[in-house]
């Protein structure tokens, strides 16, 4: 009987161990790494590089509950759940300096399982390249990648967690989104908790 | 740092700026700056951008649409720009791209309100000076829309040519051309007015 | 020259100069930039909360004054007509040295009852009835000014209880640096992402465009 019950248990933290490793690694695929794109860089002309996530994210998320305006709200709820936001935006010179197979090493990182192809549009005009990748743990999506390239530019974004997409692309340009008046001081805030 | 400052180093850390071989690479690379920084929300970079623009835009709306709605339509056009800005791929084509939002802007105009007639500013003998502008913006608005805008831009705003050329995205001589050829349709609508009076 | 005028200012021509300085009314003024939505981080902030909290106290504490001194006053006004009485239940009635305006003879006061029934007509002054006269002026004057100074005080009060609003109705918040940092990129890389969306959007329509003429063909 006690060994029934040993092997029991041992049995069940196996599974959940084995269940934890695959939903990490599964959080993990969705972000996409982007240190192969150094070469890209070096060659750009201009480089934008955002990188959310971690503290930032939670700083940021917790300014949004602080105001109180609609569009924060709407933008909070928009955001609640997301993990990170990861953007490179590379900029060149002159058309064609940069191949289809410098951007290759991002796109088969989209050809593992997990990630389902959302759109995928090919324009002439600028030799235009877009491919929307969605990546879903049962029905939550658990991350998105755009790869957008043209003659002379590269962006890329990798947004982990779930998002509306259809909000964040009415944001878009809409760049001061609250109406808010923000006094800054210097040292931590008396809400500060970590 | 100031906001600007900020925006700066959040949107360009890694530039590599390469030297530039020519002013006119500088200017470019300037524009597309100025671009960027309004396109992040950056509201002295928006000013500048107004400043720089808005003769141009002034000049191009003032040669199709009547006086009094000239200034909506230039905030109009700033703002409709402002909202859309981050859809132009290529930065440094910022202003033929506004110019064509102003002519646009300038068309929609009348295809929302009937044609008026512009009265005259003032009623006044002492008015003479206002009516003769009037009578001369009046034959400018007659002629072709490539010569009235570059002479709308030459002596109403007081841009010179290689201005004008800079602003509208024009070639040198396409600009020499139009100041050439609207100047003499002018003198020759203003001639023939003299004569009627 | 003349064609160098038109083109570059060099030179002079003076039919051009001539339009140009009849044209110059319509020139574009100095206008200011259209108002556009930006987050303005102010440093100034309003406190009203703050003001509001401190304030109640101070007010409550000065109406409790208030009251105390009203029910003085009017606790020596009642106390008065007593004193008065027993002014005048004195037998030696004082001569007033107050010229009354109506020149009839001054009449000495010698009952309680007659004090207190007292008529103006004609004028009966005696040093008890004038002093309560004159005290009882007081106690209104300085009823009045009490009075006063507390309406003005309720408005002073209600005007600085209210925000100092900037020119329009806006949140204040109070951030760190880094929070605010935090939120400056966030909102820029929701911006990047929304435009970068708007351009597949366009894109996909862009595609859906094509495929529906092809079709339609």
């Amino acid at each position: 009987m006690k060994l029934f019950i040993k092997h029991t248990f041992k049995i069940f933290l196996l599974t959940a161990f084995l269940l934890t490793a695959i939903n990490a690694a599964k959080a993990q695929t969705a972000r996409l790494q982007f240190e192969n794109l150094k070469y890209l860089e070096d060659r750009a002309r201009d480089v934008v590089e955002v990188n959310i996530d971690g503290k930032i994210l939670k700083l940021a998320k917790r300014v949004l509950v602080k105001v109180k305006d609609k569009d924060a709200k709407i933008v909070g709820e928009a955001i609640k759940d997301l993990e990170g936001i990861y953007v490179r935006v590379y900029r060149f010179e002159n058309a064609n300096e940069f191949s289809s197979n410098d951007v290759e090493s991002i796109r088969s990182q989209l050809q593992t399982p997990g990630w389902e192809k959302l759109a995928n549009v090919r324009s002439k005009k600028n030799n235009q390249k877009i491919d929307v990748y969605t990546m879903f743990e049962g029905d939550v999506m658990s991350g998105v990648a755009v790869l957008i390239s043209e003659d002379r530019s590269v962006a890329l974004v990798n947004v982990i967690g779930p998002i509306d997409i259809e909000l964040l692309t009415e944001l878009g340009g809409k760049l001061n989104i609250p109406n808010i008046d923000i006094e800054v001081s210097e040292g931590k805030n008396e809400n500060d908790k970590e | 740092m100031s906001e600007s400052g900020i925006v700066q180093n959040l949107f360009f850390p890694a530039r590599r700026s390469k030297e530039a071989s020519s002013p006119a690479k500088n200017k470019l690379k300037e524009e597309a700056m100025l671009v960027e920084r309004v396109c992040a929300g950056d509201r002295s970079a928006f000013d500048e951008f107004y400043n720089k623009l808005s003769p141009m835009v002034h000049g191009i709306v003032l040669a199709r649409v009547p006086r009094d709605e000239v200034d909506d339509i230039v905030q109009d056009v700033f703002i409709s720009a402002y909202e859309k800005l981050h859809t132009l791929r290529d930065k440094n084509a910022v202003n033929a791209w506004i110019a064509r939002i102003a002519r646009n802007r300038a068309v929609e105009f009348y295809r929302r309100n009937k044609p008026t007639v512009e009265l005259s500013e003032n009623l006044s003998h002492n008015g003479t000076a206002k009516n003769e502008a009037k009578e001369i913006l009046d034959a400018i608005r007659t002629m072709p829309e490539t010569y009235k805008e570059t002479l709308v831009l030459r002596l109403v705003e007081g841009m010179t040519g290689p201005e004008i050329a800079e602003l509208t995205g024009l070639k040198h001589e396409s600009v020499r051309v139009n100041l050439h050829r609207g100047m003499k349709m002018l003198r020759k609508k203003l001639g023939i007015k003299k004569r009627q009076v | 020259m003349k064609e160098d005028y038109l083109w570059d200012k060099t030179g002079s021509d003076s039919e051009i100069e001539k339009l140009e300085s009849t044209l110059k009314t319509y020139r574009l003024k100095d206008t200011s930039p259209p108002i556009i939505p930006v987050v303005e981080f102010e440093t100034e902030i309003a406190t009203p909360a703050k003001s509001n909290w401190l304030m109640r106290p101070a007010f409550a504490a000065f109406g409790c004054l208030v009251i105390a001194a009203v029910s003085l006053i009017l606790l020596n006004n009642l106390r008065e007509p007593e004193q008065a009485i027993a002014a005048a239940e004195d037998t030696n009635p004082i001569e007033s040295k107050i010229e009354s305006k109506n020149p009839a003879p001054v009449k000495i006061v010698s009952s309680k009852e007659e004090i207190l029934h007292t008529q103006e007509k004609p004028l009966k002054i005696t040093k008890a009835s004038f002093s309560t006269q004159l005290k009882k002026r007081r106690q209104l004057a300085r009823k009045q000014q009490l009075r006063a100074q507390k309406i003005s005080y309720k408005k002073v009060m209600k005007s600085r209880a209210k925000p100092k609003l900037t020119k329009s109705k806006k949140n204040v918040v109070r951030l760190t640096k880094e929070e605010k940092e935090a939120y400056d990129q966030l909102l820029k890389a929701l911006a990047i992402t929304g435009s970068q969306m708007k351009i597949v959007r366009e894109g996909i329509k862009g595609e859906r465009v094509n495929s529906a003429e092809k079709d339609g063909r």
